[in-house]
């Protein structure tokens, strides 16, 4: 006996104590070591009859007391899992071998579903009865030995260690044989049943806030009693989810999941089910509505649905108990709101604070995801999509994936805008909504500034960038009326509107002394963000400037202000009432931003207007003293009193088109009159006329009808001549008015559209001009109400009062092609700035060299387009 | 224009067509006829609206001070014109008023015209 027990004293086996055994000992020991087999493969196999216990417990007793503990466990942990095998996995994957196939069933179908959910829970229950009984025989094996050592020894630790270590190995063996026989499609079997389960739940949700206290009272009664810790959340009429037959079978299902050593899975499965469900519902919730912010009802339906399923989960798990203390240093960043509400008073446990943030980090990410793939959408839509900017901000500052906002966009930017098909006027308006929309994401600009350039490149290359420009800025249409962001405000007035409203808000600080706003400076000092290009300067530099983005695209302020006096001229010379309220407004505001002494020569301009006015009083008082004496011409006829001029100071207004017209003699003679007159009052000035503008309106009476017209001093004179003789030959009539012959076939189109002169050709070549006798189409011309007036100035091609820019500087830069042709018979061949650089150092007498690159460009390009020069990888050669 | 498919609703009401390739009706002893041809009878200019640009009425281009334009200003101005009127010397020399007026103060006791030297007196 000495020998037992030296055995059971040191537990590893030595080998040594055999010898020592005699005859009756082994053969003792074999009985009873088979009668242990027996009893163990009896128990395992019993359908839970537990009649072989106590002699399973007097065979195990009586091995260990030989010294054989070891041996007995291992014996029974083989048996355990054999039959496990046998009876548990084997059949628990049976029932889902129906579904092997599974990814081409429909899951829409609810029948299908519903049987699979069955199956799944039968499997379970099935399995999880099993392994009960089979953790029972284990605890009678535990028992036995437990007594065995008693009777010997008092260490009552050591044997709860161990049976902690024989549990932890039963589980560890069940999971193991479960996991080597997995078939693939069952972790798919367990998504699809959380995301038919959640959807359900969803759907309950959705329409449970109504009628949650019916389903409180319905289900209230009988699962307290079964589900005792989750009273806590009885009180709370949220929480019906804690109280819902639904949560109660999920938990049961992922609780059997987690004994059998599927945690992992069955959490994989239920978070990505949730996830799809989230990903569905922000899809369904954001989709193309940008009118409205939708990130708030994400954020309550995460509250509502998942986390409220989760909640109920965990609480049924236990879960939530072990981890009651409330979460250190991990901070929902929703903690604060007084909306949170889990359970009321109590602080919401950690697991639940770690799925609300994996949750609400999603949805801002797909939420963001989507936002940016529409993006272009959004800023076509601005300022009325701008709480979808709001959201897609709110989301990137989580996310802060705003290089991929950038890529995105500056592909969508390209794809869809920046093509001929799209007009200037369009791209602009797109710019400038893209800038204000970005501004309110990236205060600093550092995004706006990657995303701009590509536009701004874009736009450089078209030609009339320029005059959309000045179009936007000042023209309250827009010069697209039809555009978004046309709200009958020019863009400078929106501009005003907005540094007023800073203004206003600002007021405050300017009591601030300087020390002060510079603290406040200091604190609010954020660092760029790390996509910054460190080569465009620092932050200060960079206030985002809608004005200054857009001057940014031309280049320099001066030639935007150059095309503003040249539209300026040409809307001032075709006025005839001296209103200039609206443009004296508009200088206005330029100024503010362009300042003044750039825009000195409009001012100049207006004044002359207001000028005009004021001459034209004071001439026309001069009739009234001395009234003429030749004043018999008829009541109809052209006076003094009906003739008003726009005296200008042609020094400072663009240069303009002089053509050489005859003008009815009557009106020649007044025109002279009143130059004469002016003389006389500002003496030593005088007039010159420029004949050829100006507004005339004119009467033309039919028998019939009496037809008003507003049109240039060429096509009045075209008509006038037409008082004395019906008929003329192009060549008479344009020896008549005194302008070429082309010219004035051009401009009689008017007349001829307007169904007054007919034209036919004879058989010289000659075209005949004749007064059409009948008004026939009248209809057409929309003059059927008797009167039309029109205005007809400067919309045709080469029909403008004023030079263009582009021919003023091309008039300029003549001056320059001999040095240029000469450079490059010297040099052979020269990049653009090496052209650029040699002009501004060697011209430097009159007339000086200050044009811009630009400037310089468009003018190379327009010798290249006269085959002077050649373009060669961005080289200028001569032309052979 | 179917004055010919009316004619027995034109009677009914006591009128009748005008004959002889006219067309119209007469009723009560008058005539109502219809005329297609609306011929100008006469062009009224209701009002001339004319551009012009004034220029001092002098022999000189530039000031022969300041070296601007004369219609422009000179160089302490911002607006031209009766801004910047020009001024003349008994020597028909014009300047502008701004200019000669710099010269003139700053020449003591007599100042004399900066183009031909001669003694400086405004031309009343």
């Amino acid at each position: 006996m000495a020998a037992t027990e030296d055995s059971s004293a040191s537990p590893m086996c030595n080998l040594a104590i055999l010898d020592s055994l005699n005859e009756t000992a082994i053969a003792e020991m074999t009985n009873s070591w088979n009668a242990f087999c027996l009893a163990t493969e009896a128990l395992l196999g019993g359908d839970g009859d537990l009649s072989f216990a106590s002699d399973f417990v007097s065979n195990v007793q009586s091995i260990c007391s030989a010294g054989l503990r070891s041996l007995v466990v291992e014996h029974f942990f083989c048996s355990l899992e054999e039959t496990f095998e046998k009876n548990g996995s084997s059949r628990f994957w049976k029932h889902f071998d129906g579904y092997s196939d599974f990814a081409v069933l429909e899951m829409d179908d609810p029948d299908q579903q519903g049987e699979m959910q069955d199956v799944l829970h039968k499997a379970l229950e099935e399995i999880s009865s099993e392994k009960q009984y089979q953790e029972k025989c284990l605890l009678m094996l535990v028992h036995a030995l437990e007594m065995c050592r008693e009777s010997k020894s008092k260490e009552q630790t050591y044997s709860d260690a161990e049976r902690n270590y024989l549990f932890s190995k039963y589980h560890l063996t069940v999971a193991s044989v479960l996991m080597a026989s997995l078939p693939r499609h069952f972790p798919d079997i367990l998504h699809w049943y959380f995301k038919g389960r959640l959807e359900e739940l969803s759907e309950i949700m959705a329409t449970g806030c109504k009628d949650d206290n019916e389903l409180q009272v319905d289900d209230g009664m009988d699962l307290d009693s079964k589900t005792g810790e989750m009273d806590i959340d009885t009180q709370n009429c949220r929480t019906i989810l804690g109280n819902n037959k639904l949560v109660r079978n999920i938990g049961v299902v992922v609780r059997d999941l987690r004994s059998l050593g599927f945690t992992s899975m069955a959490e994989d499965a239920y978070a990505s089910a949730i996830f799809s469900l989230l990903k569905a519902k922000v899809h369904e919730v954001a989709g193309d509505e940008f009118r409205f912010s939708v990130l708030e009802s994400i954020k309550g339906w995460i509250q509502d649905v998942p986390l409220q399923f989760l909640h109920a989960l965990l609480a049924y798990l236990g879960d939530s108990k072990s981890c009651d203390s409330p979460s250190s240093g991990l901070k929902s960043p929703l903690a604060s709101h007084p909306s949170f509400r889990f359970n009321g008073t109590r602080t919401p446990s950690e697991g639940l604070v770690r799925w609300q943030l994996r949750l609400e980090y999603f949805a801002y990410e797909t939420l963001q995801d989507l936002r940016i793939a529409k993006l272009f959408e959004i800023i076509v839509d601005y300022p009325d999509s701008s709480p979808a900017i709001e959201d897609l901000k709110q989301c990137l500052e989580y996310t802060g994936q705003h290089s991929k906002l950038v890529d995105s966009f500056i592909a969508s930017l390209k794809y869809r805008l920046l093509t001929a098909g799209a007009s200037t006027n369009d791209i602009l308006h797109q710019y400038v909504s893209t800038i204000k929309a970005l501004r309110t994401i990236d205060p600093a600009g550092v995004f706006l500034e990657a995303v701009g350039e590509p536009i701004r490149e874009y736009l450089r290359g078209r030609k009339d960038t320029i005059k959309c420009i000045v179009t936007m800025l000042t023209d309250g249409a827009g010069g697209n009326p039809s555009g978004p962001g046309s709200t009958g405000d020019s863009l400078l007035e929106e501009l005003n509107r907005d540094e007023e409203n800073q203004e206003n808000s600002n007021l405050d600080d300017d009591v601030n002394t300087d020390d002060k706003q510079a603290w406040i400076n200091a604190q609010s000092w954020e660092p760029d963000p790390v996509e910054a290009d460190p080569l465009k300067g620092g932050r200060y530099r960079r206030k985002v400037d809608i004005l200054g983005m857009i001057v940014g695209i031309i280049g320099s302020k001066d030639q935007l202000v150059n095309e503003y006096r040249v539209m300026l001229a040409e809307k001032l010379l075709n006025k005839s009432d001296y209103d200039i309220d609206s443009e004296i407004r508009t200088l206005e505001l330029l100024k503010i931003h362009f300042g003044e002494s750039s825009m000195q020569k409009c001012e100049i301009m207006l004044n002359d207007l207001i000028d005009s006015k004021r001459t034209n009083t004071n001439i026309k008082a001069t009739i009234k003293k001395q009234p003429q004496p030749v004043a018999d011409v008829g009541e109809h006829e052209l006076s003094l009193d009906n003739l008003n001029s726009t005296i200008i100071s042609s020094n400072f207004w663009p240069p303009i088109q002089d053509e050489a017209l005859n003008i009815p003699g009557r009106v020649d003679q007044l025109l002279s009159d009143y130059a004469k007159r002016f003389n006389e009052i500002k003496t030593p000035r005088k007039l010159l006329w420029k004949k050829n503008l100006g507004t005339v309106k004119l009467e033309l009476q039919f028998e019939d009808r009496t037809l008003l017209f507003t049109v240039t001093p060429l096509h009045a004179s075209i008509i006038s001549q037409f008082e004395d003789q019906t008929s003329w030959t192009s060549k008479n009539l344009a020896a008549a008015v005194g302008v070429p012959v082309d010219v004035l076939n051009r401009r009689i189109y008017f007349w001829i559209n307007k169904g007054i002169l007919a034209e036919s050709v004879q058989d010289s070549g000659d075209h005949i001009f004749n007064l059409v006798e009948a008004l026939v189409e009248s209809g057409k011309t929309g003059v059927g109400s008797g009167s039309c007036e029109e205005l007809l100035v400067g919309d045709e091609d080469g029909e403008r009062s004023v030079a263009s820019v582009e021919d003023q500087l091309r008039k300029e830069m003549t001056v320059y092609e001999k040095f240029i042709t000469g450079m490059l018979t010297n040099f052979g061949s020269m990049a653009l700035d090496r052209i650029h650089n040699t002009l501004k150092m060697f011209c430097i007498g009159d007339p000086a060299y200050d044009k811009s690159l630009q400037q310089l460009q468009s003018f190379l390009s327009g010798l290249v387009a006269e085959e002077k020069l050649e373009l060669r990888d961005g080289m200028y050669f001569l032309k052979k | 224009m179917e004055w010919e498919s009316d004619e027995k609703e034109l009677k009914a009401t006591g009128a009748e067509a005008l004959g002889g390739g006219r067309r119209g009706l007469r009723i009560g002893g008058w005539e109502i006829e219809s005329r297609n041809h609306s011929i100008l009878t006469s062009f009224v200019l209701q009002e001339w609206h004319a551009v012009a640009s004034w220029t001092w009425d002098a022999q000189d281009e530039t000031c022969g001070i300041c070296r601007m334009d004369f219609d422009g200003c000179c160089p302490d101005c911002k607006l031209p014109g009766d801004d910047c009127p020009l001024i003349w010397g008994s020597c028909n020399h014009a300047f502008h008023l701004h200019c000669i007026l710099k010269w003139v103060n700053s020449q003591t006791p007599q100042a004399h015209c900066p183009m031909c030297r001669r003694e400086w007196q405004f031309k009343g």
